[in-house]
């Protein structure tokens, strides 16, 4: 046996581990990107539909008779959000569990388009001093004002 | 001449041996090595996709005085469900996580999914109104397959209301 073929095989063992490397390598590096490709898509979507999210509390009435507050909203944004992500805090609770509706006039709200408004309905035991309404990104609303109806 | 055969067939062994070795080696260094960056790129998709926010009023952020429990809602506004028993909360200086931490879901659950808001409750001494507060909170992403995956802090300056 010559020695050219020790040689031979050695170097036929050390390219297919090199290529076997390379292959890894590549499939790894192919993986990261694309994983994180795809998300930092839905993470600038969502960073994207939070700047485009703006609304207000127009008004808001509290009947002490039927423990019932009421809240008018406006949306003054460009994204439409989904009213089952809204919260409510009265005082500092949330109180989401007792929202009893969310409409839109007269009908019930899945969807809250831009430049449309909403009500929100809920069971209150007191007048609160304060209420907060989020949305689903952490965007917030504030109002000190409420009325006696 | 035999002896020459045997010498070069011992060389052959010796050579394909060193050879297999040093590839086998190789292979298993850019294999871990292959691994770490997959895992890296799993842990930087994993916080991109992990996000959450504190929803209190940050005026009157419910503390019970008589036992000295703040109260925190906090709103999972991310991709991923959030792990509830890693969260760590710091309030004023004073760190809570596990046993320490009471968390329930009581918006959207029974999952800290998208949109679901958790109660997160813990004992900080000493708080009074009127004085301006900093916490923190750090959670863990689940990757849909609910492996730990990324994670994500929010922040809040916040004044208490004694209860």
């Amino acid at each position: 046996m010559r020695l050219g073929v020790s040689v031979s095989v050695s170097a036929i063992i050390f390219f297919t581990s090199f290529a076997l490397c390379l292959s890894m390598v590549f499939s790894a590096t192919q993986v990261y990107y694309e994983g994180i490709k795809e998300a930092e898509d839905q993470n600038a979507l969502r960073t994207q539909n939070s700047l485009h999210s703006s609304f207000e509390i127009m008004t808001s009435g509290y009947n002490a008779t039927k423990h019932v507050l009421s809240i008018n909203l406006s949306n003054t944004g460009s994204s439409t959000l989904a009213t089952r992500h809204l919260d409510v805090l009265t005082d500092g609770v949330l109180v989401t569990g007792n929202i009893t509706s969310i409409k839109s006039g007269a009908i019930a709200a899945g969807q809250w388009y831009p430049a449309t408004t909403i009500t929100i309905t809920l069971k209150q035991a007191q007048k609160p001093e304060r209420v907060k309404v989020s949305s689903e990104y952490g965007v917030s609303a504030y109002t000190s004002t409420i009325q006696s109806i | 001449m035999a002896s020459t055969s045997i010498s070069h067939l011992i060389w052959f062994i010796v050579a394909v041996l060193v050879a297999t070795a040093t590839a086998v080696t190789f292979v298993t260094i850019v294999d871990s090595y292959s691994e770490g960056i997959k895992d890296v790129g799993k842990d930087t998709t994993g916080s991109l996709l992990t996000s959450v926010d504190f929803i209190n009023d940050p005026s009157a952020v419910i503390y019970k005085k008589a036992t000295s429990t703040i109260t925190f809602y906090v709103k999972n506004t991310g991709n991923y469900d959030i792990e509830t028993s890693s969260m760590l909360l710091v309030a004023n200086g004073t760190a809570a996580s596990g046993s320490a931490l009471t968390v329930s879901i009581i918006v959207n659950g029974p999952e800290f999914a998208y949109g679901s808001v958790a109660q997160v409750t813990a004992v900080v001494p000493n708080l009074r109104e009127g004085v301006d507060y900093s916490a923190w909170m750090n959670v863990n992403g689940l990757s849909p397959s609910g492996n730990r995956q990324g994670s994500d802090t929010t922040s809040m300056i916040f004044k208490i209301k004694a209860v």
